[in-house]
């Protein structure tokens, strides 16, 4: 009976040191993937950062003078690509 | 039963009365409706149809009507906490009409003033409607919503008031309702005309909330033939400038364009009402005549005290030919000077000190409880004030935070620009910035500000501008400093000198640079401090011997921009050693300020470490001189093998030794240092033994022992919890 008692004690406290190293490896992985995600986080806010500059950049190119007083160039250009594309197909 | 008074001021108003006061007899709303008409003696049968209605009637002469005083002789005797105010010729648009203004004080407790808007007549032309409409969606999103309006007292919110103060102070009592414990305060001015827009002015300004509501509109407008409008419109414009000191802008292009302006907005006011092409011709000739007038109207009319009195007669439609300027007190917040003879200083709404303002009454520093768990990557904010390309303390952050990332820590670095900053600069260049001067290999992204700070396990400051937001930032286990340098010294007994050592009193956990800094934080402020110790970078400042360095060559740094350099006591040692020995060659660098000298000398200026690194090797001796924290300058003069002069102190000693073994050390006096550089450009073997041990002590002084003493520094901080 006295066996049988020390080995009883004996495997509750390998389980519970087991459940405490799973526990702590648990916890390590835990707090990498916490800090991984603080860096995807930071990355993906940074990305955000930068497509919100050249958002503004694109605003105040198209809102600027110079690009409204040059529209007609650029609509003339565009016109001309069309009329090319038509002639050759009313060539052939 | 709660009661709200509907105040009408009447003088031979028979015209509308009566539809006026059907409409306000009408009114569905929870109160008891008092309808108080103060009456100048009409004469039209005005009286009878107040008594119609009901009205509780007040007479006086018409010699005692003023607009704002018979307004204040109105709220003295409403028995309405509320009193809303019409004309005799503004009806209400419905039968809410006043339960609308009355919600507008449920709109927060601090409302005095509910304006509504005012729809032209059907019978009014097309620029009055135009006019009523464009006015009043200047309000409530077009003139849609409830708006509630407060004058915010930041620089940018003050500026904007001083540049539209119209947008706020707007308030009309031809449709407008006034609380009575807010006129108790501030009452009407008893002035003849523009009452309402002064008591607007000064109920805002007194710090009451206005508020427009879009379902309190009134049927009101006036429409005359094109001269009487000329008239009226130099009467109103006349009033303007007694009562606001108004004056209408005059000049050929300015009015031209102002008058286009208000026939543009016609032009679009009649397309939306379906008025197209050709069809559009004659109401704009219309306009542009109305609008002409109106100007010419406003000019003359706010400049009625250069025009005769009998021309001011013909001129007004009231037949008044006085100018009367009214004595108003300025506005305290729209008064650019109180000086006859000064300037207006502009306003900033991004004042660089802003900051500091902000962070007082002081407070400790701001931290999660925590279970001090301390292993594991840890999440780094490092909070950095701007650089300069080659700034020696932002490349040790740098070498720091690679080292972290090496070891497996995230970090992410946020750019605090105030004071210094130079506005809208872009993450993005700024990382790409450190990559290219500082640290090739770092990792971390950068932000500019700390609006995308979220959390951290340490938030650590790295110069004193930068502990007052990482004191307050939210969501972090542990703060921390890190410091290189006594930040007060920099400065003369000045506010930043007061600030730089506020930042020692937070109750930050510092990581100070040299043993020497963690003892000054330690003894003169009793804060907690680790320390680390810099490495130099071997790969770049390679060990030289004494065959090809050139003879009499001295590298001097000489960064004039930084006055804990001493940079005039190295030259005095410098101009004493020269009258010694003339073939001295002093190489100044490291500074952009250019200087006059009384011995031969080159300057460098800036270069990059590599050119350094060649001068250091060429040259027989170098001077670096630190009244602080010593340079990292002589840590790399030493890994070249060149020998160091440096100044005595304990700053320097406790880092490189006080025995004069690895550097030579002269007391801070011009003879003393002559007498060091003349010592090693003399016995150049001992010079050379000294360059040695010198070599060797930096090769023991790596990065990645600095990398280790930080990280050890912030897992003890986290083990430790406060």
């Amino acid at each position: 009976m006295k066996v049988e008692a020390v080995s009883e004690e004996t495997f509750e406290r390998e389980a519970q040191t087991t459940d405490a190293a799973t526990l702590q490896r648990r916890l390590q992985e835990v707090l990498e993937d916490n800090a991984r995600l603080w860096d995807e986080v930071h990355r993906l806010r940074a990305e955000r950062r930068e497509i919100q500059y050249y958002e503004k950049l694109a605003d105040q190119i198209t809102s600027s003078a110079s690009w409204k007083l040059t529209a007609p160039l650029r609509s003339g250009k565009a016109i001309s690509h069309k009329v090319k594309g038509k002639l050759p197909r009313r060539s052939s | 039963m709660a009661v709200a008074t509907v105040a009408i001021p009447v003088y031979n108003g028979a015209r509308y009365l009566d539809e006026v006061l059907s409409a306000v007899r009408s009114q569905r709303v929870d109160r008891e409706v008092e309808l108080l008409v103060i009456d100048s003696s009409s004469t039209d049968g005005s009286l009878e149809i107040c008594e119609r209605y009901g009205a509780r009637i007040h007479s006086i002469p018409k010699s005692e009507f003023s607009h704002g005083g018979t307004r204040n002789l109105a709220m003295e005797m409403a028995r309405g906490e509320h009193v809303a105010f019409i004309t005799q010729d503004a009806t209400p648009a419905h039968d809410r009409w006043l339960a609308a203004l009355l919600e507008g004080f449920e709109q927060a407790d601090d409302v005095a003033l509910v304006f509504g808007p005012h729809d032209a007549r059907p019978d009014a032309s097309h620029m009055i409607k135009s006019e009523m409409e464009r006015h009043f969606a200047t309000w409530g999103e077009g003139g849609t919503n409830i708006d509630v309006q407060r004058l915010g007292h930041s620089a940018a919110e003050l500026d904007l008031y001083r540049r539209f103060p119209g947008l706020w102070t707007f308030f009309s009592d031809v449709n407008g309702c006034v609380a009575k414990w807010a006129w108790r305060q501030v009452p009407y001015r008893k002035v003849p005309y523009a009452e309402d827009q002064l008591l607007g002015r000064e109920m805002i300004e007194a710090g009451f909330a206005k508020v427009f509501h879009p379902e309190a509109r009134v049927l009101h407008s006036h429409d005359y033939p094109p001269m009487q409008f000329l008239r009226r419109y130099f009467d109103e414009f006349r009033s303007l400038r007694e009562v606001l000191d108004h004056v209408e802008e005059a000049s050929p292009y300015r009015t031209a364009m102002t008058i286009r302006g208000l026939v543009g907005h016609d032009k679009r006011w009649l397309r939306r009402q379906g008025v197209h092409g050709r069809a559009l011709v004659p109401p704009l000739a219309v306009s542009a005549r109305h609008h002409t007038i109106r100007q010419l109207g406003a000019i003359v009319g706010t400049r009625a005290d250069r025009v005769p009195g009998p021309l001011r007669r013909k001129f007004s439609l009231e037949g008044r030919d006085t100018f009367v300027p009214y004595d108003i007190p300025e506005s305290p917040l729209l008064a650019r000077t109180t000086q006859d003879d000064a300037r207006a200083v502009p306003l900033d709404s991004d004042w660089g000190w802003d900051f500091i303002a902000r962070s007082y009454p002081a407070r400790p520093v701001l931290t999660e409880p925590h279970s001090a768990h301390a292993d594991g990557p840890l999440r780094l904010a490092w909070v950095v004030p701007p650089w300069s390309i080659g700034s020696g303390g932002h490349t040790t952050i740098f070498r720091l935070i690679r080292q972290l990332e090496l070891r497996g820590h995230r970090n992410a670095i946020f750019l605090f620009e105030p004071p210094y900053g130079r506005r809208g600069r872009r993450a993005a260049s700024l990382r790409k910035e450190i990559r290219q001067h500082f640290v090739d290999d770092l990792e971390a992204e950068v932000f500019v500000g700390l609006d995308d700070f979220d959390s951290a396990d340490v938030a650590i400051a790295t110069g004193w501008t930068t502990a007052f937001p990482v004191r307050d930032l939210p969501r972090c286990r542990e703060k921390a400093y890190l410091v290189q340098d006594h930040e007060p010294e920099f400065f003369a007994t000045s506010a930043q000198s007061i600030w730089a050592e506020e930042t020692y009193r937070m109750g930050f956990r510092c990581i100070a640079y040299t043993p020497w800094m963690a003892d000054v934080l330690r003894s003169r402020y009793g804060l907690e401090a680790r320390w680390f110790e810099c490495g130099s970078d071997l790969d770049t400042f390679t060990f030289a011997g004494e065959e090809d360095r050139q003879e009499e060559v001295i590298a001097v740094y000489a960064r004039r921009e930084t006055e804990r350099r001493a940079v005039d006591l190295s030259m005095a040692g410098l101009a004493l050693l020269a009258e010694r020995r003339p073939t001295i060659r002093p190489v100044l660098f490291g500074s952009r300020q250019y200087t006059q000298l009384p011995f031969a000398a080159e300057d460098l200026g800036v270069v990059s470490p590599r050119r350094l690194a060649r001068l250091y090797r060429e040259a027989q001796v170098g001077m670096v001189f630190s009244l602080t924290t010593h340079s990292l300058v002589a840590q790399e003069m030493m890994a070249s093998g060149l020998p160091v002069v440096e100044l005595e102190g304990d700053n320097v000693g406790s880092a490189l030794g006080s025995s004069g073994e690895l550097v030579e050390l002269a007391a801070r006096r011009p003879d003393a240092i002559a007498d060091a550089v003349e010592h090693l450009l003399e016995d150049r073997a001992s010079a050379a033994a000294m360059a040695r041990r010198a070599r060797a002590f930096t090769e023991s002084r790596t990065w990645e022992r600095a990398g280790d003493q930080v990280e050890q520094a912030l897992r003890s901080f986290l083990a430790n919890p406060r």
